[in-house]
């Protein structure tokens, strides 16, 4: 396996966390934006192969984009990947919730708030018996 | 000097000498190759060991172009070689290394010997993406179950090794030192016969790297007994597998992993039991 943008950035401007205290699975999403362009995004990830393949894809349709067109396509993925089986939502939720949770915490740093990284609990759970 | 510099460049050799001998078909080559990566692995624990005692920190990052893929022993060789020859760059002399130097010193004579013999240039398919199953027919659906499975497992013992790696490093008995060990000991073996299947397959790849919030665990506890229930997991994946799989041989040697898997959770229910730093 080859994912794309696959581990951390050096200096980002931004990082979140998507996790389950449940299973212990994580997704960390990194972020480095210049103005209103994510210049270079990269995440880590515990999780099972499909959580690693919607943060290849999901890295690879925002970088170089805009933070509007990046929210607009994780609204459409979310879309997307509800029509699918309830494992691939866990998957998806966790990859979204850590981008989410990573322009928060750019959010914070920019106000000036001392945060290393934001996280958000996800509520569905990645290992669901199918 | 022993610092986070040399021990990614220990692990990353750890990684290619296993996948090399998981790659390679001549079956002396193979095991000899096998138990030089063990040595490299045992190098690593004693350098841990050394970082963690001199409180200075270390991770399991790699190179971002690192890879083991090649369709010639040979060329897998001579990278090795190569490896090994920039990594004595990073040595000093010290009781620890010169250790390390003598095991390394009689790798790269085997390896240069093996560049003699021109009979072991053999194509490698171990990275050829065939995603075929040489040693019976099995239909399409048993071959992307058992790719699925591969994948995932080959990561997760892969992972298993480095977490119990890391917290044996940090145990507070030697009760905990041996449990830590026995788990790394079946996940070793569970990942040479996963990577063997997978290059058999022409499937065979490098587990993704690890992020440091996968193996620094601050709850043991609650690690423990996640673990536990991924291991009932993962029995039930192999019992599935062992299932739908029509072959007697692989099915017999998917219901073996699932035996095994009961035996990991028993060892760590006596982890649970123990005390953490």
């Amino acid at each position: 396996m080859h994912p794309r943008n696959y581990g951390p950035l050096e200096n980002p401007t931004g990082v979140g966390v998507g996790h389950s205290e449940k299973s212990g699975e994580f997704v960390i999403f990194y972020v480095k934006s210049n103005n209103d362009i994510l210049e270079s995004v990269g995440y880590a990830t515990n999780g099972c192969h499909d959580t690693v393949v919607l943060g290849s894809m999901f890295t690879e349709m925002i970088k170089g984009e805009s933070h509007e067109y990046a929210q607009m396509a994780s609204q459409n993925l979310q879309d997307k990947v509800a029509l699918g089986p309830v494992k691939q939502q866990a998957c998806a939720q966790m990859v979204l919730s850590a981008f989410e949770a990573a322009l928060i915490n750019e959010g914070h740093r920019a106000e000036g708030v001392e945060e290393d990284l934001h996280a958000i609990e996800i509520g569905l759970e990645c290992e669901v018996e199918e | 000097m022993i610092d986070a510099v040399l021990f990614r460049a220990k692990h990353q050799l750890w990684l290619r000498i296993a996948f090399m001998s998981f790659s390679v078909n001549d079956p002396q080559v193979k095991s000899r190759l096998y138990e030089f990566s063990q040595i490299e692995f045992r190098h690593l624990k004693w350098l841990a060991g050394s970082l963690y005692e001199n409180g200075l920190d270390y991770d399991y990052e790699r190179d971002p172009d690192f890879t083991i893929e090649s369709d010639s022993l040979f060329n897998l060789v001579r990278t090795t070689i190569a490896e090994i020859q920039s990594l004595h760059l990073l040595y000093v002399e010290t009781p620890l290394i010169e250790r390390m130097r003598h095991d390394e010193e009689f790798l790269l004579f085997t390896l240069n010997g093996y560049l003699e013999n021109l009979i072991l240039d053999e194509p490698l398919s171990a990275f050829n993406r065939s995603r075929h199953w040489p040693d019976s027919l099995l239909s399409l659906a048993e071959i992307d179950a058992l790719t699925l499975f591969l994948f995932e497992e080959l990561y997760k013992e892969y992972e298993l090794i480095m977490i119990y790696f890391y917290r044996q490093i940090r145990a507070t008995s030697a009760a905990q030192v041996s449990y830590f060990q026995d788990l790394i000991d079946e996940s070793h073996f569970h990942l040479r016969s996963f990577g063997e299947m997978m290059s058999k397959m022409g499937i065979l790849a490098l587990p993704r790297t690890l992020h440091p919030r996968t193996y620094e665990i601050t709850d043991m506890e609650k690690f423990l007994r996640d673990g536990i229930v991924e291991e009932e997991n993962a029995k039930e994946e192999c019992r599935k597998l062992s299932s739908s799989i029509t072959d007697e041989k692989l099915s017999a040697f998917f219901e073996f992993i699932n035996y095994q898997e009961s035996y990991h959770i028993e060892i760590m229910k006596k982890l649970l039991g123990e005390k953490y730093g």
